[in-house]
């Protein structure tokens, strides 16, 4: 699976949420000692604790993110010295290091996600995407004199490298880590309310997402003009459920931590398969990415104010440069303008019919959506064209078809499946909100705590004995 | 009691791991003593979670544990399969099977005699202990009789009687091969050679049932077994620990199957970027375990085929467009593996000198 799911380490599994290593090493003794540190060390020891987990995780790269650490923190400070209400040319001199910064964050992203388009086997390091992204939104934040200026290269280099947001988000603003850092309260009530938040990531990662996952491996392996047309429906919705599972999960997981360790709780999703229209699916959807985007580059655009021509223009820009973060190669910058065109239409009439039909709006979303994220998870043109084909039974394709295999993918996997349309159902998660201090309900998640360590030690723990074949 | 009110949730999993960490460290040496996981980095309490898949709890003893573990790890069973039927049987079987491996050929030949089953499948090249004397000439006899077998084509009919047992390869070939229905599949992903008999894993569906191998050998009988196994278990053990063991499974299914002609499959290959990078999983290790598996081929009851040829690529890796995941072929590459078998049937060969005595014969009656 290409885009965010897949992540290589070149080092040991410690930044895997889902593993043993971070779960019962690294992070209790993380939290006892930032816990026990008087506030203004914390960020150091954040700074210290993350620098060590990348390091054993991601060697290779480790000097990199200090890098980008160090040279972002001092092009935050040459802009410090450059008051805004002087002289054009120091306003000037500002403009130009912003335009430094950005070009150099923004070269460094180009680089690696190019690289990586052009040879699978030339990974990216882990996390670059996000910690461009907010490295950019700091320096853009500085410039706009939304955020002073970060005097100390330490609470600079935690924010930047927080173990809990480097590998997959959500993108954190400068001001809420600050926040965070320098005046969390760690408190118990935190603490099991962050807990809370993990096992639920963890249950979603590790027992919902890793086995959708599994069904789509399957038809992966079997091929794309193998599969029955039933089974392409299957394997598609069970694709968009595994996808979600998994980044919502994760996210929960860090926004989880960050909230034991006193940090303002973010969200990242908010129930977006319940949406009624594309363009309020990707309010809900990654949202941290989708405000990014939003504050730093289609306002700067003009946003929608500059007449429908500018408006089109820049929605097409701001999806075609989504697209490319989230892979160089050429699907994800389609699966980006396909999203801009349906926006666009959205924007041009369709959001008002959508409005007042409110099945219809459902269907429209639950169809198209994953229809999307075919393009986005498929990497070949062809390819995508044969699972279409597969989909709409096209040409009388399909070779070598197993009109059994529905059949056998459905009995294995509609538990899973279930499962995961239940819990996108948002009526679920308020009645969870509603009654998660009860005692069965703790004690539900303490057993799906368990059950997550359980699929870990046994799917991940050896290669060498947990392989099958 | 305050704690708990604050935070329920922290204090059970604070508790959990603390009881599941002193119970694994407890029976570290004991029950858990074939956990492999643990690292200066992996937390001890993974034992207990392993102990929990391989069916080996804290109260079980260690003669039970060596049986359901026996020096070599199940492999994971996810896939497609409906993961609910794994069966796992209970572990206090009575080792009938180890003790058929352990008889000399002579007292093989006894008791089959005495169970009325003539001449044994006991035959073999040098692998297999040598048949004694006496019994041997009627044994010998009785073969010579049996028409001389070649590898040569045959038609789509003879898969009728035929069994395919294997692993997840052999899975694609059922379900992609292009077989009828009426040819026999025992397989199943993440089967090992020590699933077949000596696990007793029920892995065969038949008529509701889950059964094992020698369940389901026993109360049908096949002409031809195919079997393509090993890849799994390339984890754990060696290649000739694998070996051992893949000897006796053929020797029990000739037991079991008097009639049969027995096709000893190499293991597929793997392809090349998995070959590169796997320190287990690559054609090295592979290429080993398969050519100890070529030298059971007799000519006459074990044959050996290699479908390789037709698969790989000049190095000897899965060819690159044949696979999506370096360890299965694609549905559509299945029919080449089935052309290989219908190539390469058992089939009477016809000796030149019987052409030549005919001849003679005729000449001679003349």
């Amino acid at each position: 699976m290409a885009g965010i799911g897949t992540v290589n380490f070149t080092g040991l599994n410690t930044l895997v949420f889902g593993s043993l290593e971070f779960l019962f090493r690294y992070l209790p003794v993380f939290l006892a000692v930032y816990a026990l540190t008087p506030q203004r060390f914390r960020g150091a020891v954040l700074f210290a604790g993350s620098l060590l987990l990348y390091a054993v995780g991601e060697p290779k790269y480790v000097l990199l993110l200090l890098g980008m650490a160090v040279m972002n923190y001092l092009f935050g400070k040459s802009m410090e010295k450059l008051s805004v209400f002087q002289s054009g040319t120091e306003k000037r001199k500002r403009k130009l290091w912003l335009a430094v910064s950005v070009s150099c964050n923004v070269l460094l992203l180009v680089y690696f996600k190019i690289s990586n388009a052009l040879d699978s086997g030339f990974l990216l390091p882990v996390g670059l995407s996000f910690y461009t992204f907010k490295s950019l939104s700091y320096l853009i934040d500085v410039y706009r004199l939304e955020v002073d200026v970060e005097p100390s290269f330490v609470h600079f280099g935690a924010y930047l490298c927080n173990f809990t947001q480097i590998v997959s988000g959500p993108i954190m603003r400068y001001r809420d880590a600050q926040k965070g850092m320098k005046y969390g309260r760690i408190t118990w009530e935190g603490m099991e309310e962050g807990l809370k938040k993990l096992v639920l990531g963890l249950a979603a990662k590790v027992l919902l997402a890793d086995r959708l996952g599994i069904l789509w491996n399957d038809i992966c392996t079997i091929g794309f003009e193998s599969i029955s047309t039933p089974l392409a429906w299957l394997g598609m919705f069970g694709y968009s459920l595994q996808l979600y599972f998994d980044f919502a999960g994760y996210s929960l997981i860090a926004v989880g931590i960050g909230e034991m360790m006193g940090f303002p709780a973010i969200q990242n999703f908010d129930q977006p398969y319940a949406s009624r229209c594309v363009g309020e699916f990707y309010r809900k959807w990654h949202m941290t990415l989708g405000s990014w985007f939003r504050d730093y580059v289609y306002i700067p655009l003009g946003g929608n104010r500059r007449g429908t021509a500018r408006t089109l223009r820049n929605i097409l820009i701001v999806w075609g440069l989504t697209g490319f973060w989230h892979g160089g190669s050429l699907n994800f910058v389609v699966w980006g303008l396909v999203l801009a065109v349906l926006l666009i239409a959205e924007k041009q009439g369709l959001g008002k019919f959508l409005k007042r039909h409110a099945f219809f709006s459902h269907l429209y979303v639950l169809l198209l959506i994953p229809f999307t994220w075919m393009i986005f998870a498929i990497p070949s043109f062809a390819d995508i064209g044969v699972y279409f084909s597969r989909l709409f039974c096209l040409f009388g394709s399909g070779v070598s078809v197993n009109v059994n295999d529905f059949v056998k993918e459905l009995s294995a996997f509609a538990p899973a499946v279930g499962a995961g349309i239940f819990f996108c159902v948002p009526a679920v998660w308020k009645w969870y909100e509603r009654h998660k201090k009860n005692k069965c309900v703790v004690m539900a998640l303490a057993v799906l705590f368990w059950a997550a360590v359980y699929r870990i030690t046994n799917m991940q723990g050896n290669p060498f004995m947990y392989a099958n074949f | 009691m305050g704690f708990w009110n604050k935070c329920p949730l922290l204090s059970l999993v604070l508790a959990g791991g603390l009881m599941i960490t002193a119970v694994s460290w407890i029976n570290r040496n004991g029950v858990y003593r074939e956990y492999k996981g643990e690292t200066v980095m992996t937390p001890v309490l993974g034992a207990f979670f392993w102990g929990i898949r391989e069916g080996v709890y804290p109260w079980t003893s260690t003669a039970q544990e060596a049986l359901a573990v026996g020096g070599v790890s199940q492999a994971g069973q996810e896939t497609g399969e409906a993961v609910g039927q794994s069966g796992e049987e209970s572990v206090q079987k009575p080792p009938d099977f180890e003790e058929v491996c352990q008889e000399t050929a002579g007292e093989t030949q006894a008791r089959l005699e005495g169970e009325g089953k003539g001449a044994s499948a006991a035959q073999g090249n040098g692998d297999f202990p040598p048949v004694q004397e006496g019994q041997g000439e009627a044994a010998g006899q009785d073969r010579e009789e049996q028409a001389v077998l070649a590898l040569g084509p045959v038609e789509e009919s003879y898969f009728d009687d035929a069994l395919f047992i294997g692993d997840s390869r052999t899975q694609g070939l059922y379900e992609y091969g292009g077989f009828g229905e009426q040819v026999t599949f025992y397989c199943k992903t993440s089967l090992t050679v020590y699933d077949l008999f000596k696990k007793e894993k029920a892995f065969i569906k038949e008529d509701g049932r889950n059964i094992t191998l020698k369940e389901a050998l026993g109360a049908r009988s096949f002409q031809k077994i195919y079997l393509m196994i090993g890849i799994n278990e390339m984890g754990t053990g060696t290649a000739d620990t694998f070996f051992g063991e893949y000897q006796k499974v053929v020797r029990e299914i000739m037991r079991l199957q008097p009639d049969a002609v027995i096709f000893v499959q190499a293991i597929m290959h793997v392809g090349a970027q998995k070959n590169a990078s796997d320190p287990v999983f690559n054609n090295t290790n592979i290429k080993e375990r398969n050519e100890k598996i070529a030298t059971l081929a007799d000519g006459k009851t074990v044959f050996f085929l290699d479908v390789n040829g037709r698969l790989c690529d000049e190095n000897g890796n899965l060819s690159e467009g044949f696979s999506n995941d370096q360890v299965h072929l694609k549905a559509k590459y299945y029919k080449i593996w089935k052309q290989f078998l219908m190539e390469n049937g058992a089939v009477e060969a016809k000796p030149v000198s019987e052409g030549i005595a005919a001849d003679a014969n005729g000449f001679m009656e003349k």
